[in-house]
């Protein structure tokens, strides 16, 4: 088995910060345990598709699993797909459980994951599927969703400043927004990583 | 290996610090100026369905199904 190792960017620690600063009500923990749970996922399936991990990395799209093999596209799409599954998985086992505000953390983590915009789980999974198309379409496809993706990032940083302009709460929304526009700058270069926010 | 296990004890320890000079300034009311969030409501509310409303019954229903 192949060691591997942890690169931990500086914009880990601004997003890290940000997020210390703006949870005013004690959720950032339950959000850790669920992203924890969700990384777990991808790292399963990854293995369980013939992959290894060479290394991981830490930035302001949380945690990026790069994969030392690249898998088929089904099997890309399956490891995109494991985070979410395993987060809802989570969430019923948390619900009978009695955990109710771990298995909503894990709902919330596993939907958002689950958006079809790049970097997130959903457009990893689709820009897989995309590889499978003869390449002429695939890359017209690849094209669309990461202009896709650059939008509706955009749609949400400025939905997030409407929020937080017009009721001087959740200032959450424009973060998120602001870090997905960031983010899609790495999204075609990257495209056999694995982003989680 | 070792290189590894060092860099993940120093980002733990340096977000915990994070988190707990955050912690420390919002008890001593600096970060009072701060947006307030409804996250943690959200996040109850959504637990509090999916306790509630069954969707965790209808799931233990349906491997039940497969399992008879």
């Amino acid at each position: 088995m192949t060691r591997a190792k942890l690169h931990v960017s500086p914009s880990f620690y601004i997003f890290w910060s940000l997020f210390c600063l703006l949870d005013n009500e004690g959720i950032l923990p339950l959000f850790l345990c669920a992203a924890v749970i969700h990384e777990l996922g991808h790292v399963i399936a990854i293995y369980a598709c013939g992959g290894y991990i060479c290394g991981i990395q830490l930035s302001a799209a949380g945690a990026v699993l790069e994969q030392g093999r690249q898998l088929s596209g089904l099997a890309d799409c399956a490891v995109s797909l494991a985070g979410p599954a395993a987060g809802m998985a989570a969430a019923w086992v948390c619900t009978m459980a009695g955990l109710p505000m771990l298995a909503g953390a894990n709902i919330m983590l596993s939907v958002f994951n689950c958006l079809p915009l790049l970097p997130l789980d959903g457009g990893c999974a689709l820009s897989s599927l995309f590889c499978l198309l003869p390449t002429a379409i695939s890359a017209q496809a690849q094209l669309a969703l990461a202009w896709f993706s650059f939008l509706a990032s955009a749609a949400l940083a400025v939905c997030g400043a409407a929020l937080l302009f017009y009721t001087g709460r959740n200032a959450t929304v424009l973060v998120i927004g602001l870090f997905l526009l960031h983010m899609n700058r790495y999204s075609l270069r990257d495209s056999f990583n694995y982003g989680m926010i | 290996m070792l290189n590894t296990i060092r860099s993940a004890l120093w980002c733990a320890a340096v977000c915990f610090g994070i988190f707990a000079t955050a912690q420390l300034l919002r008890g001593l009311g600096v970060l009072s100026f701060l947006p307030e969030n409804d996250t943690g409501r959200a996040v109850a509310v959504l637990g509090a369905a999916a306790a509630q409303e069954g969707w965790s019954d209808g799931l233990v229903a349906v491997f039940a199904a497969h399992g008879k």
